[in-house]
């Protein structure tokens, strides 16, 4: 007898990459001996390499996850719903360090062997700070395989951050959403190179002595490219087939705090009763207290890339061609996901895609900008259909994940709201290591 | 941790911090966009101190990230930058080339051009010229470019090297100093890096030679086996099995870990 555990989505190779959102699963019984039992009772639960990633199980997606279930499975073979996820704080470091295992129970008590054991990841997007040389070494040589494509897709990825759509994608409320759905477009590039790979972030209000490292992110130097290790894959970097290297100033160090909101005064841009979307991610709202400084855009976001103190990252319409801005810009969207789900876990208002507090709904925004529009470029949508949007519209729809069908080709913004599919929303297929699902 | 549990540490942290206020005295201090003004007054005022005046281009840069609201500044500051690449302070003069080359001003440009070919007052490192030509990868710089590799010193003509890499016309100059056995190693590699980009058929060719020749720097040959793993384009030419079997005893031969590691990934991207 054996225990068949399915995933709704894997990839073409079968693997299943989980996050702390919980996938749905069909369990059910195989080679049923004979004569047949009279019934069979399982233990779902989680084995673990050393140092690897844990899972928790439910029989329903919003309900709290277990260490183990137990489920009385049909005899002829139907299947039985459970849902497993990454025990949050519990995530792989590499595909198969931990296994979802099936186990026959009677009176509480384990019987015969192992009825099933598939290996799983529980991938999600960590500090970078955090990262063993292994991740480490398989994000950059993804990333450098990627920027390697010379003129193909990493050229779409620089060229959707350019000056002329500065407009469409900054100082306005759809800045989150849209460098959400950008970074999740990157990210599924890379997962393309290699599955186990997960965008880090650069918590940048902390130092961090193994990211700016010649080994990792390279070390900003004045006058003079990023220094990098002789065996770093971003020492190659190129922007589009140009010249090989990246500018970037000396502000950060290994040991620099720059001078921005931290994490607990970020979270409290909009805070109370009153806490609403649009006082968060303003760039210039007075919000209702007067006097106190603008939203997350303007700090910490703003100031996370100037004080690089020159080179591409500390222009907005450069940044995109230094791989550090997709770490600086993982961490402002934690920052928002964190937001999102610290008063109420991910089932409260500011995740419901609907809720008047998740996004701005009392005023017309720009095309592409308002709750319900797709967004510019992945809709093709340019300048000659509507004339407030930039001239092009590089790259096509969004990249698929054998994980998850959301957002599709065309996401609107508020597709990227509930990020995890708690609240309604389609599941994007990542998470982050500090913002659970709570459902 | 629970994560309900997790939540409560959370918000508890949260009521401890002061709402916010900025805990940071020095940032009570930080100057903001009311202060941009006053800020080009000091960075061109020639009497004031240099640090004072470096101060205040850090400070406006870092404001003018916020491109809506600089804005109204913009015009005035690149006017003042302009007048300040001819400063008689050089740090001062170095901070507003940076900056002009960060928006890829022709003039600046030309500038930075002349500075190389010593036509005129040398008004920047010749290192810094390459880098910031370099970065701005504009076809007008190539020619200079050109000259700094073959008659800079070992760190301008690294740093030009690595400028020609969007200058298919500059390939054989990459070949023949990536291959060029007197030349210095490092400069060898960054000219083997920029020729992965300059022409993927000369640097797959040129790979596949040093790889297996132990006379070679190990070095060099794991900078440009890790570059060729990365190379979509140039990965595609060197996937035969023979040359894959030779770099199988490469690595078994070798004592350089560097090189060991960098055949590793080729095998791995080879698959």
């Amino acid at each position: 007898m054996r225990v068949e555990i399915r995933f709704s989505n894997t990839a073409e190779d079968g693997r299943t990459f989980l996050t702390w959102r919980p996938a749905e699963a069909s369990i059910r019984l195989l080679d049923l001996p004979v004569p047949a039992p009279t019934s069979v009772r399982i233990e779902l639960r989680s084995r673990s390499a050393p140092e690897g990633g844990a899972l928790v199980f439910s029989k329903a997606l919003n309900a709290a996850g277990q260490d183990s279930i137990d489920l009385d499975m049909p005899l002829d073979g139907s299947p039985v719903t459970a849902w497993i996820a990454g025990k949050f704080q519990s995530a792989s470091r590499d595909f198969g360090d931990v296994f979802a295992e099936a186990q026959e129970i009677e009176n509480g008590q384990p019987i015969g062997s192992t009825l099933a054991s598939l290996p799983l990841m529980v991938r999600v997007r960590k500090n970078a700070e955090s990262l063993i040389a292994r991740e480490r070494n398989r994000f950059l040589s993804a990333m450098a395989v990627l920027n390697g494509q010379g003129r193909g897709r990493w050229a779409d990825l620089r060229d959707m951050h350019l000056g002329d759509a500065y407009r469409q994608i900054h100082v306005n409320y759809s800045f989150l959403p849209w460098h959400r759905a950008y970074l999740l477009d990157l990210e599924r590039e890379l997962q393309a190179i290699d599955p186990e790979v997960a965008l880090p972030y650069w918590k940048f209000d902390e130092r961090a002595p193994k990211l700016i490292q010649p080994s990792f992110i390279g070390v900003g130097r004045r006058s003079m490219p990023v220094r990098f290790s002789n065996t770093n894959p971003l020492r190659s970097w190129s922007v589009d087939g140009g010249s090989v290297g990246v500018s970037r100033g000396n502000g950060v160090g290994p040991t620099t705090v720059i001078p921005v909101r931290d994490e607990m005064q970020s979270l409290q841009i909009s805070e109370g009763p009153d806490a609403n979307f649009q006082e968060f991610c303003d760039w210039n709202y007075t919000g209702v207290r007067g006097d106190e400084p603008t939203g997350l855009e303007s700090d910490p976001h703003n100031g996370a890339h100037a004080w690089n103190l020159g080179g591409w990252i500390s222009d907005p319409t450069t940044s995109q061609r230094d791989p550090l801005f997709y770490l600086l810009h993982a961490n402002v969207d934690r920052l928002w996901a964190k937001w999102q789900w610290l008063p109420n876990g991910t089932v409260g208002d500011r995740s419901n895609p609907d809720s008047p507090v998740s996004y701005v709904s009392d005023q017309a925004l720009l095309n592409g900008q308002n709750r319900d529009d797709t967004m510019w470029p992945w809709d093709g949508l340019a300048r000659d259909q509507v004339p407030t949007r930039p001239p092009n519209a590089p790259g096509g729809g969004m990249l698929g994940s054998p994980m998850t069908t959301a957002p599709g080709p065309s996401p609107r913004v508020k597709d990227m709201i509930d990020y995890l599919g708690a609240n309604g929303g389609g599941y994007l297929g990542f998470a982050y290591d500090d913002v659970p699902f709570e459902g | 941790m629970d994560p309900k549990t997790y939540r409560e540490e959370m918000l508890a942290k949260m009521r401890g911090v002061e709402s916010l206020g900025p805990t940071d005295p020095a940032s009570e201090k930080r100057a903001g966009l009311d202060d941009v003004d006053a800020l080009i007054e000091r960075a061109k005022d020639p009497k004031a101190p240099v640090q004072d005046r470096l101060q205040a281009i850090e400070e406006i840069n870092r404001i003018a990230f916020d491109l809506k609201e600089f804005q109204k500044h913009n015009a005035d500051y690149l006017k003042v930058l302009k007048e300040l690449r001819s400063d008689k302070s050089s740090k001062v003069r170095w901070a507003a080339f940076e900056r002009l080359s960060l928006s890829m001003d022709h003039e600046t440009r030309n500038m930075l051009q002349r500075s190389l070919r010593r036509e005129g007052e040398a008004l920047v490192p010749d290192k810094m010229a390459v880098t910031l030509l370099g970065m701005d990868d504009h076809a007008s710089s190539r020619d200079a470019l050109r000259e700094a590799v073959e008659s800079g010193d070992k760190t301008v003509r690294q740093v030009a090297l690595l400028g020609l890499a969007s200058d298919s016309r500059s390939a054989d100059l990459l070949e023949r100093i990536a291959t060029d056995q007197n030349e210095d190693a490092e400069v060898r590699e960054a000219a083997t890096l920029s020729l992965r980009v300059a022409s993927p058929e000369q640097f797959a060719d040129m790979v596949q030679k040093i790889a297996v020749d132990p006379a070679e720097d190990n070095r060099l040959r794991a900078t440009a086996l890790s570059s060729l793993a990365h190379s979509t384009d140039a990965l595609e030419r060197v996937k035969s099995k023979s040359f894959l079997s030779r770099l199988d005893e490469v690595s078994k031969e070798t004592h350089s870990q560097a090189l060991k590691s960098s055949i590793k990934r080729l095998k791995a991207r080879s698959k």
